[in-house]
């Protein structure tokens, strides 16, 4: 990993170039005019999030965050330190109060499409199933409304399957599966698009070695074809997490991240 | 792919989607039928109780009501986005929707269609018991008008539910305010009782919605009841809302989802 990466991520140093040149929503981007500029699969810059009017609820505060093409990224943090409303925003589920997020360039609200169909975001909370349907039902039904193609979708929806070990239970509904077994039909939901960004919130919860190493694998994969992970868990997680390698470890404190 | 066949397809697995919950409660169908089947049979027997002048004979009083029991079902469908939406954002699910390429606002419409094409069939159904069972008379001539008719009252409708999943969006409960607009609509719109009936200050809410002339057209053409306007002027009013209101819908419920998103509260319920 470069120096200049591990700059980026630091609040101490100074801004690198692509982020000293903040756009307000709707302004034209010079760095979009710049055809040397190419865009990181993210890049985020002055990031700050406050819940409500009250500055105490500053989440969020400055935060500076490049993740390079073929990285794998963990940030860790204290409950509460505010990776959840990090990983939603930078997925373009809420906004940011101010700066600015681009995934290869694109703004979550205004290329909200094409924003939406190179990511995806696992969220940390056992929710998000339609319980009455079943596995394969419930990935399908994802593959559609994440616009995979409908000559690719049946094979998509199959590979997921057997790449997150839901064969046997694939014609079963979600509301019968056990909660590790529901974490990986969220995992194949997460990966049957083949996203070139991937954000994960807490992704072991519930589950197994096995599930784990599905889990491991799938990321792997997104890492090897050029694209970027960014796996957030509590920092107690990152010792469990030893065998995966990867390029930066960051912490989120008071809103900023620290290089570990 | 072209960008209207994904969308379509996105839609078609909501669709999908709904169907399969729907049909994995199996009692849910024929409960609503054994309901459907009750409701038409108490207002049978109510008609002929009630003498009202101005209908004629029993049998009228049963038709007119009939027409607004089944205006209910399409107004109940209406109100099902905004609760659907509800239960959505509880379950979790609502957040893939905004996760995705289709999007919050196309996921709405797409959650429109189940309720909208089950209260069809439920119409269909409460008709055919309405005439095989209490004697409902069909004028059959006209009878086929009334599917464009529905259909146009459908599109102006979708603009109250729109507007009902903008609110679940902002206020998260909308149970109440859905309830408040069935009453408040099955008072206005002559859905049980004529609108002449109405104080003259309440018949100006009779006006300005369009399922006054929806139901009006659907009488009228369903069972020959006589209109209180001309037929092009009922349409013209359906139409109107039409053009104002879905659009209105479409901008309300995408600026509320834009505000939750700003806010953060989008996926708060």
């Amino acid at each position: 990993m470069s120096d200049s990466l591990l700059q980026s991520a630091t609040t101490i140093e100074a801004p690198a170039a692509p982020m000293s040149m903040p756009v307000s929503p709707g302004e034209s981007d010079p760095r979009r005019e710049e055809s040397d500029y190419a865009w990181p699969p993210l890049d985020a810059w002055n990031l700050t999030k406050v819940w409500g009017k009250k500055p105490g609820n500053r989440v969020i505060d400055g935060l500076e965050l490049t993740l390079e093409p073929g990285t794998l990224t963990w940030i860790g943090g204290s409950n509460g330190a505010g990776k959840t409303t990090l990983l939603r925003v930078l997925a373009g589920l809420i906004g940011p109060t101010e700066g600015h997020v681009r995934m290869f360039g694109l703004h979550a609200e205004h290329d909200r499409r094409a924003y939406q169909q190179r990511l995806s975001f696992l969220s940390a909370t056992g929710t998000g199933l339609h319980a009455r349907l079943s596995v394969r039902q419930q990935i399908d039904y994802w593959a559609r409304i994440a616009f995979v193609p409908r000559e690719r979708r049946p094979a998509a929806v199959e590979e997921s399957i057997r790449r997150f070990a839901l064969v046997e239970l694939a014609d079963q509904r979600v509301d019968r599966l056990s909660m590790g077994q529901r974490q990986r039909v969220r995992l194949a939901l997460t990966f049957v698009k083949e996203p070139d960004l991937v954000l994960l919130d807490e992704p072991r919860n519930s589950l197994d070695e096995e599930g784990t190493a599905t889990l491991v694998a799938a990321v792997g994969e997104v890492v090897r074809r050029d694209g970027a992970v960014l796996w957030c868990s509590p920092f107690e997680e990152r010792l469990e997490l030893k065998g995966l390698d990867f390029d930066r470890q960051m912490l989120l404190e008071h809103g900023k991240l620290r290089i570990l | 792919m072209s960008t209207p066949t994904l969308y379509l397809d996105a839609a078609r697995g909501v669709l999908a989607r709904d169907w399969t919950v729907f049909k994995s409660y199996k009692m849910q169908f024929f409960s609503q039928i054994i309901s459907m089947f009750f409701g038409l049979a108490l207002f049978y027997f109510l008609s002929h109780l009630i003498s009202v002048e101005s209908f004629g004979s029993h049998s009228k009083y049963f038709a007119y009501v009939v027409l607004g029991m089944i205006m209910v079902q399409v107004l109940q469908s209406t109100m099902m986005v905004a609760t659907g939406l509800q239960g959505e954002l509880v379950a979790g699910t609502f957040e893939r929707v905004l996760l995705s390429p289709f999007g919050g606002v196309a996921g709405v419409f797409a959650m429109m269609v189940f309720p909208f094409c089950m209260s069809f069939i439920s119409a269909l159904i409460t008709l055919t018991i309405a005439v095989t069972v209490f004697g409902l008379h069909v004028h059959w001539q006209t009878a086929p008008l009334a599917i464009p008719i529905a259909l146009l009252g459908t599109g102006a409708f979708t603009a109250f539910g729109l507007i009902f999943a903008a609110s679940a969006v902002l206020f998260k409960r909308v149970i109440g305010g859905a309830g408040l607009m069935m009453t408040g609509v099955a008072l206005v719109s002559g859905l049980y009782f004529p609108i002449t009936l109405l104080p003259a200050w309440l018949k100006w809410f009779s006006n300005v919605q369009p399922f006054t002339p929806t139901v009006e057209l659907l009488r009228h053409t369903l069972v020959a009841t006589p209109l209180a306007h001309s037929v092009l002027a009922d349409l013209a009013k359906i139409v109107g809302f039409v053009v104002v209101c879905l659009p209105l819908g479409v901008v309300l419920l995408s600026q509320a989802m834009r505000l939750g998103q700003r806010r953060g509260t989008i996926i708060e319920y």
